[in-house]
């Protein structure tokens, strides 16, 4: 039985997608910023940075709130997108799209993977630490695709390495950040 | 009359008795995926830390590793004169949790267990040691 056909579990109302949607789409654009702010001096480009922090939220939102995260992430990474200005809105959306599906590809390719079911039970440490190496690589490859095809670009590897590395350490940042809070500030008793 | 009231009555107990239960067992799947991704992150591998009581008895382990001994169990209790039995064997348990440390069995004797270094203790003398190396070639 899958989880969605579960009696005790409830499926998504377009209400719940719809505020976990704009939730994710916020946490994003706040991330973004913050993530320009903090490390502006790690920045490639306008597109890529060595260490960039929304990257996590693309796996949580995938994680947690599943389409309802893909759509979240579209529509942050739309509005940051559309922010910078000179990107045609053809692009913009083309990087928006990449931006939401690559997490979504990467959380069910693992999914599949670890043979975990919907909600996650037996989720391992080390399932989320892959899961932010496999997600970082769903991102940067198509998208640096993406900047050759469309001359953004003229070298498909020069993005490569400073994309995959800034996802991936930006998702462990925020994460190995919430690990500690979480101890801090719920200890458990031994 | 009364059968008839008595079974809409009942009707009315178990529609409502009905919509209580799965009010509560209803659960959101974001729910059950945040507490699992929650219990996930709060694992995520770091270095150990250790209290000073734990270090004091890793140093002691660390000096009769280094000078070659096998040390069972009661003698780790017995280390330190500074610390009691109890003390020292509880803080075998919290080293043997954080990784620092497993136990290996006496070949002839099961009864017998080792304490020995893991690869974390390994790793941990020798971070140590390279801090050391550092402070000393700058001062």
């Amino acid at each position: 039985m899958t989880l969605a056909t579960h009696p005790h579990v409830r499926p998504l109302a377009a209400q719940d997608v719809l505020v976990y949607g704009t939730g994710v789409a916020i946490a994003w654009y706040l991330l973004y910023h913050l993530n320009q702010w903090m490390f502006a001096s790690f920045m490639v480009s306008d597109q890529v940075s060595w260490i960039f922090l929304p990257a996590a939220i693309r796996m949580l939102a995938v994680v947690l709130f599943g389409w309802a995260g893909v759509l979240g992430l579209f529509l942050g990474a739309l509005f940051t997108n559309q922010l910078l200005g000179e990107v045609p809105f053809i692009t913009a959306m083309t990087m928006s799209v990449l931006s939401a599906l690559g997490p979504w590809l990467a959380y069910r390719t693992c999914i599949q993977w670890f043979n975990l079911p919907d909600d996650l039970a037996g989720l391992k440490p080390r399932h989320l630490l892959i899961l932010s190496a496999v997600g970082a690589f769903f991102i940067c490859v198509p998208h640096c695709i993406f900047f050759y095809v469309s001359g953004i670009s003229t070298s498909l590897w020069h993005d490569l390495i400073p994309m995959f590395t800034g996802d991936l350490v930006g998702t462990l940042v925020v994460l190995y950040a919430a690990s500690w809070l979480l101890k801090l500030l719920m200890p458990r008793k031994s | 009359m009364h059968v008839q009231f008595a079974l809409d009555s009942l009707k009315i107990h178990i529609s409502l008795i009905g919509s209580i239960m799965t009010k509560q067992t209803k659960h959101s799947l974001a729910y059950l995926r945040f507490l699992n991704l929650m219990e996930a992150i709060r694992g995520l591998p770091t270095h150990p830390t250790l209290d000073p009581v734990e270090e004091r008895l890793l140093n002691l382990l660390a000096a009769s590793w280094h000078a070659g001994k096998q040390v069972s169990v009661l003698e780790a209790m017995g280390m330190s004169k500074d610390m009691s039995a109890t003390t020292a064997h509880r803080r075998l348990k919290t080293l043997r949790s954080k990784g620092m440390i497993s136990l290996d069995n006496d070949k002839i004797d099961s009864r017998i267990k080792y304490v020995v270094p893991t690869s974390i203790a390994t790793e941990y003398f020798s971070a140590l040691g390279k801090c050391l190396d550092q402070a000393s070639q700058q001062a």
